[in-house]
Formats: structure tokens, C-alpha cells, sequence
């Protein structure tokens, strides 16, 4: 187990003092939960580091990368987080799980059990995929749990897995689905079970390594970034290609050509797909050739995007909601009429805040970025 | 819309000004008391906020979707987000009114009667409201409207996508109710009218308004005869119905919001090519910025930098416009930068119709050519704009008669003026009196009071582009009464009293001060300011719990830290012991009547954010059951009962069975995650046992299992795991001995499917 102090200095989080009122005004949380900032945790792992790992801060952070972007590269509070609260798990301190622990049981079955996952029961005709072997590897995610547990949410993630290989299909490309795909282990390691997270990468390495892909393809930005960076920091690496699916779609797109679609749209980065993996532009390529959509930018955007809220399956509560419909409003401020992005899960948590209806707070469409495009696809 | 603002902020206390009166009321052409009535919005106190808001302005529906509310730039709470959206409060409270079917009423304002006699020229919102005023304290007046319909610009200036007509008209009708005559279609355009009305009148009140649009004054404007339209004449037609498009290439001159108007109604009639002609830049365009962007949103060009100098017609008919390019110079006068023509810049710009919306002047053929009353260069009436009274004994004026085109609020603002002004010259009394001024300094206190959280004003949401291209409906929709009472919520009470309730916090009296803010119990939550609320809610929960019910032991409570206000124990329980309510600062929580909760514990496996706990099954405790009850089964294939514990196998004997009973009040409380810990934990399988679905204890909860346990069936299945070691059976109170059976044949099933393959690592 590495000592706080040691973690305190690989990740600058003294510098959170040098930087405390810019940090406290940027932090999502911060802006919303009175009771959290960045500088407080900073000044609970200088004096009492017993203390930060059982305090709820670490749960209530989102990790979301902010305070990285905010300091030049310098605090690197999303990893010295994740790495707290492996020592926090180890001691028996958790966040608050949220759906009563069965998405993050779920996972935690998926990483011990060798039984044979059958999950591939949503793929229809419509759909060609390959079985075993092939160039390119196409990778669902938790889609079909998410679906399972909250089949009321729209846009589904199945609904975005399908419309991902429909449009692979239209580039002429018949992915692999795996069977035994697992959960990547992105909610296990940022919740700080570092075992599950390996026992889930072994497998699911080995699974990619047998189906012989050179071209990995991902939607869900949780996943991209958990097999692209969590995977070589952890074992090494996956030897394919790694990329998302607006940027596999981006870089095509001359052979794509969609129906007008008329909408004033904002798009809204999701964390590890934008701020994780630098990846900003491709989804708005694909919007800008969609005839007819306008593309509004909102205030905090790109590199400065602001957070859906919750992440993990933890820690999700009031404070969430409210920057869920922050985020919400602020596509409203900016006269988008849908917000569009490009995550699963920021789709469900902005879908949630508007919940209930006699209380309706905001009033803003979500859409999945890939079902949109799958849907106006031509010919 | 103004930026999210990220100030800085100290983070212990917040600094609140003290000032005479709120910013927002003292920048408020009618000085309307704004907090007053924020305040009983959020406190769900709607038709009494409208009140307050009828003390001043007679056209709160009106105003409150055309105002450009020069009180939000004003709000303090810009320092920490983003203004209160008061015109938009405005507007719902009208809706609401609307909605429920209540007709507007005022209250008088005396008893008295036959004070006098006022004639008003044009039934204008500066008309209007002095008419309203001076009727309200018992003056008879006369309105004499030359149009068929009242309401003056509002009716016939103002679209009818941003002003319904049904909104003027009911807010009309209740100034007429108070009494006030109306005579439609009375033009008063001559000497002989005019003189008439000052000698049968105590007093004359012109508010006529200036429709005679200004000329372009360029060469060409004499030899058109087809294709040179009247703004005032087209906004007029088009709002009595008439409605014809003038053109199929329409060029429109001005940067003001009837520019803006007259181009979005053009559009509307059918001519796809409009142009807007403006001669500065985006930036000195005096039309609301929402407007614009709509506008631009629905196809309408802007030429900006651009200024007609020739119409070119040919045979009376116009054929385009000649248009020379403008830079910007200096400022001038007005704060605004000058347009300066650029050398050989001429260019055309083909249409078929143009309308030059460059401003107004004031019709004056009424008064006769012998009149003694006052002009300015601009074509206006000149008053002393204290008083609203003219050069000429008894007759006043005001609107845009004596401004030129400005805002309601503003005609409003006249209105009121002139009416007091008019009071006191009939009571003989001198009316000049000195203007009040207002204090913006008085004091600066510091509270140690947390300071608000960041939440975004709310929007209302609008019709599409593409929705709203050739409809007149009206674009944007009113906030819900939910959005209203957040909105409400967000305003930090800035003026005199800070109204932070800290003074309820050290009194020993608070009984009597949570009465006076007339707070009923019931209405704890209702309250404007927390701890009025704290202390209300004091005396509710002071009960003495052991009279309470039995089942009060397993009653759930609810962390309202961890509640998202989603609302599904709310529609699961139908108890109707949970009620999603506002809290506050834009939060809604769950809140739990304990009276009417039977501690089935159905919420909780229904809340997604893990927030309600019941007491005694807690989750920990369900936990620690399982632990214990697969630590004595000591078997290879290890089964976990959850059973209800009122009308399910209750005679169940384990019998050396490895598969031991937990108890819970209803299956509906067993959570997803329960079940999956299970397995977790080395359970071969579950089994759910409820009562039978006509025999459940609490009508609903069985029910709400079978729906839950669908979801943990998906997940097994989707695991590999096999559903089927998850089984869900009905058995009847006297069922024990079944239930034994049922397990022997659950275990035979379980023992051949084999291990569940795991690496028990968890």
C-alpha cells in the first residue's frame, strides 16, 4: 500500500493552495455542495491522512480531471483519487452505491466467475456481425446491464450499440462481437478494487488477444479510456488499435451521407472521452455533416466540459442532480434545443435529473451522438 | 443571456448589501416591489404575488413577455451565477391566474366617487394604465380609442408570436370592469374633437402614441407606388387579421425590435427572401438579442453597415434599393457609434417591397394648426417629465407621444405618473413636488450565512425553428409552477431586511414568529426562508412517537443528502407515504409522512441513489442475515430464502435443509443488489418467496417484486449464471410444508447445474 504523503507528492496536491480559488470555482462539486472543494481535500491529506480515507470527500469527487485542466497538468487530483480510494476500499470504506450495490455487484460477479457470459442476445438481423475471429473488434461495454436495470431511461445503450455496428456496417465492416466480453473494470478501479480490475482485464485481454482483432472499436468513453490507458498502466497494453467510434465514423466520412435533420444542437464532452482521451473534434465532425444541424458551443466546453454529475454507480444524490440540470440549463442558455453526447451513462444520469415530471426542472432533449447518425444514414 | 459568471466568493460568509429598497425594484420604471412578490412565489403563494405585482403595473401578462426587465441586470445574484429570471416569474404568475380561470380583479384604493371627470387619448398601456389608476380611487374616465380593438401598440405593434391576444384582452377586461369607458373607433382628428374634450373634461390625458413612421428622405421615396409599406400599416393589417404579404423580396431598414418585428411577421406571411438593412453593427442594434437570434434563426438576413440612398423604381413600381456601406466612427451623443458612409461603396439590393422601421413621430393633425401646446424637433409633445403635465393648464401627456418609441413599462411608468399628476390638479393642489430620491448606500452588514448554491436560472423552453416559421403562435412557453417556485427560490431578498430569519433563530418565542409569517404546520415547507421553516418543522415532529403505530418501527426515513428527487417512491408507494418536496435552493427531496408509512420497505429497492433506509431492516442488517445464514448452512450448495413475514410458508422448518429463511416485511423490499450479493457471497441460489398476490399484506409490494426481480433475472442470465437460480414462488401463509418441497426440488435442480464457477475471490 502506497502512503498518502508519497501520493500527495507524485500528484502535486499541495499545489491545490496555489491554486485553491480557481480550483474551488471550476469544481462541479464544489459550485453545488457547500460542504466540498478541491482545497479541502488537499489540506485533509496534509494533516490527516488516516482521516482522508475514511472521509465521504473522496466518494464525493467526481474525478473527473477538472482540476488537472484547471492547473496546467500540474494537480492531478482524478488519479490521486482513484488511488485513495483503493486504500479506502482495502480498509472497508465505501462510497454510497447506488441502484442498491446491483450494477457494482454485477461487475464484481462479472471479474470471479468463469461462467460463460451469454450477452450477445441483443444483436438482430438486421446487424452483421462476426462470431470468434476477425480485423476488427467491436465492444459493447455494460450496455446490456445498463438496459437490463433501467429499461425505462431513453436513449438506451443498446440502442447506441446497435446504431454503433449499423454504421460500421454501412463503412463495410463486420465486427466481431465477443461473447465473453467482460466489463472493462473502469467502475472497479475507480471505486478502488484493484483486484477486480485485474482479474477483469486478464480475461478480457486474453479474449482480444484470441479473436485476433487489429482494430479495437469502442463506444462507451469509460471503457475507450480504461482499455487505452488503465490496461498498459496495469498489464502492458493491448496489442491492437484502439479507437473510439466517432473517430472510426469521423475518419470516414466522405463515404457516409446522412439525411437533413434540422436541430440546434450542443454537444457535451463526456470526461474520459474528451479531457481522458483528447478526443474533441470527431464527434463534432460528424455532427457538422449532418445537413442541417447547427452546432452551438456552450460556455464550458471541450477541455473545460463540465461533468454529468456521477460516475462509478456510486455517490450518486442531490448534489449530482443539480449539475446534472446546471449542464442541462446551460445548453438551454446557449438555444440548443437537443444536447448530444456520446456517453452512455452522461445520457441516463442527464435523463434521470429531469425526473420527476410534476417537478420537472429543465426542459432539454438528450440524444446519443451514434444512434443520431445511425438514424439519418442514406441509402 | 448573461455568462456563467465564476466570481470569486469567500467561502465563510456572504457579503449581502443592505440597501433602501431591493436594486431590482429601485431600476424598475414602476418600482414594483420585486422581492415581495419572488418571495410568495417560492413560498407556492401565487395569486397574492400577482397582487403585489397589480399594485404597480396592470399588465402583468403583457409584461411579462415583452419587458426588457432592466431590474435583471440589476440582480445581485449575478455575482454568484445568474440573474433571477423575474420577467419570466412575471409571466407564469399571469399563466397561473389564466389557468386556473380566475378573471383579474384590482381592489380599489378608496371608496370615494365622482372625484371627476379625465379624458384619455388612445387606449395605449400609457392610456390604459392612467385610465386604471384614476379609476381605482373613483375618478370616471373616458378612453377614446380610434382603432376597433384596445391596447394600442401592444395590439397592433407587437406580433402576435411574442404577445397572444388573449393575454391583452383579459388584462383589458379588467381595467374595464374597474369601470373605465372604452369607446372604440373614435378618432379624435380634429380641432373641434380635441377642444370639445378639454372643455366637458376636468382634465385630458394624451396618450396617442407616434404612429406616423419616419421617411427614408432619400431620392425615389415620392415616385413609389407599389412597394413602399408603412411598418405601423402592416403590423396594424396583419393583427386585424388581414393578412398579405407585401412582397416576395422585402427589404426592411432599422436595427430596433420593430425592424426585428416587421421582418419575423413578413416571413410569416410567406415571402421566403427577407433582409433586414442596418446601418451600424451588431453590436449598437438597439433589438432585444433573444429576438435577433430568433429571427436569424428563422432565415431572416442582416445586412449590417449598410444604409439606403436611392430607391430605384421603375413606372411607380419598386424594383430594389441602392445601398451605400457604413464604418463606424466616433460616438455621438447617445453613447452610440456614428455611421460614416464609405467612399464608392454603392451596391443594389433587387426586392419588390420595402419597409423603413427608422422610428416614429407624433401625429399631430388633431390638434388643429392653431394649437398652443408645445412640439419638440423630433415631432413630439413636449412635458415636464416630473408631472407629465404640457405647456397648456389641465391637459398632460405621456407614452410614446412624449419619448417617441419606447417600452411598455415604460408607457406604464407615464401612465401612473400622469395619473397621480392629474389627482392633484383636480384637488387643486400644487403637483409639482420634489422627486424622491433613492438611497443605493444605506449600509453594508456582513452575515455569517452560507453563500447560495450555483443554480442556473431557468429557461423556458420555445417552439423550433422550423415550427414557428409561418405560424403566429406564440414562441416561448412559460415556466411550470415547479421551474416558478425553483426560480423564486434562487433570490437572495436583497434591501432592507435581509429576511435571513436569523432573529427567529434566537428568539424563544419562535412559535409565535413562525405564526407570523403565516406559517400553518402544514405549510412548514412553504416558507421563504429556512429557519422559519426548521423552526416550524420543530413543532410537527415533537410528537410522542410511542403512540404512533406499531409498524412504526420499520418506517423508512429518508438522507436528503443522498435523495435526488426523482420521484419513483413517490409513484411506488401507494401508501401515499411519500411525497417528492421542495426544499429549497433549487433541491427537491423525498420527504416520508411517518403517519401514513406501513414500513413495507417497497421504496427502498426502488430508490436509485440508495437514500431511503428502513429501521431495523436496514441494509447492513440484511447483510449481516445473509453473512450468518450462509456461514450455518455449511453446504456446498448453499440456498438464501427471502420471505415475507406476514402471509408467506410461515411454518417453514429448515429441517437440516441447507437453505435457510430471512424475513423481511415484503419481498418488495429485497433490492437487486441484495440477491447479487447473495451469489456474491457463495449462494448457489436464491429463492423469493412472497405471499400470493391476492393475499399481500400491503396490496402492492409482491407486485413491485415481480417487476424488480425481472431486473436481477436479466442480469444472471446476461452473466452466464442462469436465471433459473433465481426462483420466485407464491406460497400461502399455511404453505410450509410446500415450501419444503419446493426447496428439495430447488436443490436437486441447483445440485445439477453444478457450481456456480467462481473464484471465490470476492
Amino acid at each position: 500500500m502506497i502512503e498518502i504523503d508519497k501520493l500527495v507528492e507524485q500528484y502535486n496536491i499541495l499545489d491545490v493552495g496555489e491554486h485553491a480559488e480557481k480550483l474551488n470555482e471550476t469544481c462541479p462539486v464544489a459550485g453545488v455542495n457547500l460542504e466540498f472543494s478541491p482545497e479541502k481535500i488537499a489540506m485533509l491529506a496534509k494533516k490527516d491522512p488516516g482521516a482522508l480515507v475514511e472521509s465521504p470527500l473522496i466518494w464525493e469527487c467526481l474525478a473527473c480531471g477538472l482540476c488537472r485542466q484547471v492547473t496546467e497538468q500540474r494537480v492531478d487530483m482524478s488519479l490521486f483519487i482513484r488511488n485513495v480510494r483503493e486504500q479506502a476500499s482495502n480498509s472497508g470504506f465505501h462510497g454510497t452505491e447506488t441502484h442498491g450495490g446491483m450494477l457494482i455487484t454485477t461487475q464484481r460477479l462479472s471479474a470471479f466467475t468463469s461462467a460463460n457470459p451469454r450477452r450477445t442476445g441483443w444483436i438482430n438481423e438486421a446487424l452483421k456481425v462476426e462470431s470468434g475471429k476477425g480485423k476488427y473488434l467491436y465492444w459493447v461495454g455494460g450496455a446490456p446491464f445498463f438496459d437490463a436495470v433501467m429499461p425505462e431511461l431513453k436513449p438506451a445503450a443498446l440502442d447506441s450499440a446497435r446504431a454503433a455496428i449499423l454504421l460500421l456496417n454501412k463503412l463495410g465492416v463486420r465486427p466481431v462481437v465477443l461473447e465473453n466480453e467482460r466489463f472493462s473494470g473502469h467502475d472497479l478501479l475507480w471505486t478502488g478494487d484493484t483486484k477486480g480490475f485485474r482479474s477483469l482485464a486478464d480475461q478480457n485481454m486474453l479474449a482480444i488477444k484470441n479473436s485476433g482483432a487489429k482494430v479495437l472499436i469502442v463506444s462507451s468513453p469509460e471503457d475507450y479510456y480504461t482499455l487505452a490507458k488503465s490496461y498498459a498502466e496495469y498489464s502492458g497494453g493491448l496489442d491492437c488499435e484502439i479507437c473510439h467510434i466517432t473517430e472510426f465514423v469521423a475518419n470516414h466520412l466522405s463515404e457516409l451521407k446522412f439525411s437533413e435533420y434540422r436541430q440546434r444542437v450542443t454537444y457535451h464532452d463526456p470526461c474520459r472521452l474528451g479531457r481522458g482521451m483528447g478526443v474533441y473534434d470527431a464527434p463534432r465532425e460528424i455532427l457538422r455533416a449532418i445537413p442541417g444541424v447547427e452546432l452551438v458551443e456552450m460556455k464550458n466546453t471541450r477541455d473545460y466540459s463540465s461533468c454529468c454529475g456521477t460516475s462509478c454507480w456510486t455517490n450518486c444524490n442531490r448534489y449530482s442532480k443539480l449539475i446534472q440540470i446546471n449542464r442541462l440549463r446551460e445548453a438551454a442558455s446557449v438555444g440548443a434545443e437537443a444536447l448530444v453526447t456520446t456517453c452512455w451513462e452522461c445520457a441516463i444520469h442527464f435523463n434521470c435529473a429531469t425526473r420527476p415530471e410534476a417537478w420537472r426542472q429543465v426542459f432539454m432533449d438528450v440524444s446519443d451522438l451514434t444512434v443520431l447518425a445511425a438514424s439519418l444514414l442514406q441509402g | 443571456m448573461a455568462d456563467i459568471i465564476h466570481l470569486g466568493r469567500e467561502r465563510k460568509s456572504h457579503r449581502l448589501k443592505t440597501i433602501e429598497a431591493s436594486p431590482c425594484s429601485i431600476e424598475c420604471p414602476l418600482g414594483t416591489n420585486i422581492k415581495s412578490y419572488v418571495s410568495l412565489i417560492a413560498a407556492g403563494r401565487f395569486i397574492e404575488a400577482l397582487e403585489v405585482v397589480r399594485r404597480t403595473n396592470p399588465f402583468p401578462g403583457i409584461c411579462g413577455r415583452v419587458c426588457p426587465h432592466p431590474c435583471e441586470d440589476q440582480c445581485l445574484r449575478r455575482d454568484i451565477d445568474e440573474a433571477i429570471s423575474i420577467v419570466a416569474l412575471k409571466r407564469f404568475l399571469a399563466d397561473y391566474e389564466l389557468s386556473c380561470s380566475i378573471l383579474p380583479r384590482y381592489e380599489r384604493l378608496n371608496n370615494d366617487k365622482d372625484k371627476g371627470k379625465v379624458a384619455v387619448i388612445g387606449a395605449g398601456p400609457a392610456g390604459l394604465s392612467c385610465a386604471a389608476y384614476l379609476a381605482r380611487v373613483g375618478y370616471k374616465v373616458n378612453v377614446f380609442e380610434a382603432l376597433p380593438l384596445p391596447g394600442g401598440m401592444m395590439a397592433v405593434g407587437i406580433p402576435a408570436y411574442r404577445l397572444p391576444k388573449d393575454i391583452l384582452r383579459v388584462e383589458i377586461a379588467a381595467i374595464e370592469a374597474l369601470g373605465v369607458k372604452i369607446d372604440l373607433n373614435v378618432k379624435i382628428d380634429e380641432q373641434a374633437k380635441f377642444d370639445k374634450l378639454v372643455r366637458e373634461f376636468d382634465a385630458v390625458f394624451i396618450a396617442t402614441g407616434a404612429q406616423k413612421p419616419r421617411r427614408l428622405d432619400v431620392p425615389g421615396e415620392e415616385d413609389v407606388r407599389h412597394g413602399l409599406v408603412d411598418w405601423t400599416t402592416l403590423l396594424r393589417e396583419v393583427a386585424l387579421e388581414r393578412r398579405e404579404k407585401p412582397g416576395d423580396s422585402v427589404v426592411i431598414v432599422g436595427g430596433g425590435n420593430t425592424a426585428v418585428d416587421c421582418a419575423r411577421v413578413v416571413l410569416r406571411l410567406g415571402t421566403k427572401n427577407v433582409q433586414i438593412v442596418y446601418r451600424r453593427s451588431r453590436e449598437e442594434m438597439p433589438a432585444y438579442r433573444n429576438e435577433l437570434a430568433d429571427a436569424e434563426e428563422e432565415g431572416i438576413k442582416i445586412n449590417f453597415l449598410a444604409s439606403p440612398v436611392r430607391l430605384l423604381v421603375e413606372n411607380g413600381k419598386l424594383e430594389g434599393v441602392e445601398c451605400m456601406r457604413m464604418r463606424l466612427g466616433e460616438k455621438d451623443s447617445s453613447g452610440r457609434r456614428r455611421a460614416l458612409p464609405v467612399q464608392d461603396s454603392r451596391f443594389d439590393i433587387p426586392c419588390d417591397a420595402i419597409i423603413p422601421a427608422i422610428g416614429q413621430e407624433l401625429e399631430t393633425s388633431f390638434l388643429g394648426a392653431k394649437h398652443s401646446l408645445r412640439i419638440s424637433g423630433e415631432h413630439l409633445l413636449v412635458v415636464d417629465r416630473d408631472t407629465m403635465a404640457t405647456n397648456q393648464k389641465g391637459i398632460f401627456a405621456g407614452g410614446d407621444a412624449v419619448t417617441g418609441p419606447a417600452s411598455v413599462v415604460e408607457a406604464i411608468a407615464a401612465g401612473h405618473c400622469a395619473a397621480q399628476s392629474i389627482i392633484r390638479y383636480i384637488d387643486g393642489l400644487p403637483f409639482k413636488y420634489p422627486p424622491v430620491e433613492i438611497r443605493r448606500d444605506l449600509a453594508e452588514l456582513t452575515v455569517e450565512i452560507p453563500p447560495p448554491q450555483k443554480m442556473l436560472r431557468a429557461e423556458c423552453s420555445r417552439l423550433s425553428a422550423g415550427e414557428r416559421q409561418d405560424s403566429f403562435d406564440e414562441i416561448y412557453r412559460g415556466l411550470t409552477e415547479a421551474q416558478a417556485v425553483a426560480e423564486a427560490e434562487r433570490c437572495m431578498r436583497c434591501g432592507p431586511c435581509l429576511e435571513c430569519n436569523e432573529c427567529v433563530g434566537v428568539c424563544d418565542k419562535r412559535q409565535v414568529i413562525v405564526e407570523a409569517a403565516g406559517l400553518s404546520a402544514a405549510k412548514k415547507l412553504e416558507g421563504p426562508g429556512t429557519l422559519v421553516r426548521v423552526a416550524a418543522q420543530d413543532f410537527v415532529f415533537s410528537g410522542n412517537r410511542a403512540e404512533q403505530y406499531e409498524t412504526s418501527v420499520f418506517t423508512v426515513e429518508i438522507d436528503e443528502h443522498l435523495c435526488r428527487g426523482c420521484g419513483l417512491c413517490e409513484e411506488i408507494c401507494m401508501y401515499r407515504a411519500m411525497q417528492v418536496v421542495y426544499r429549497g435552493d433549487g433541491i427537491f427531496t423525498a420527504n416520508v409522512n411517518e403517519d401514513m408509512c406501513r414500513g413495507c420497505g417497497t421504496c427502498v429497492a426502488i430508490c436509485p441513489s440508495g437514500a431511503i433506509k428502513q429501521n431495523y431492516f436496514t441494509a447492513r442488517r440484511i447483510n449481516h442475515l445473509v453473512n450468518a445464514t450462509l456461514k450455518r448452512c455449511g453446504s456446498r450448495f448453499p440456498v438464501v430464502i427471502f420471505a415475507c413475514r406476514w402471509n408467506a410458508a410461515l411454518k417453514y422448518e429448515s429441517d437440516g435443509l441447507p437453505a435457510e429463511i430471512i424475513r423481511v416485511m415484503c419481498t418488495g423490499r429485497v433490492t437487486g443488489g441484495d440477491i447479487l450479493k447473495a451469489f456474491q457471497k457463495g449462494a448457489a441460489g436464491v429463492l423469493i418467496v412472497g405471499c400470493a398476490n391476492d393475499d399481500c399484506h400491503y396490496g402492492f409490494g409482491r407486485r413491485a417484486a415481480d417487476e424488480n426481480l425481472k431486473h436481477v433475472s436479466d442480469i444472471l442470465s446476461l452473466l452466464g449464471f442462469g436465471p433459473e437460480r433465481l426462483r420466485v414462488l407464491q406460497i400461502s401463509a399455511e404453505g410450509g410444508q410446500e415450501l419444503a418441497d419446493m426447496v428439495k426440488d430447488f436443490l436437486k435442480y441447483i445440485e445439477n447445474l453444478g457450481d456456480i464457477p467462481t473464484g471465490r475471490e470476492m
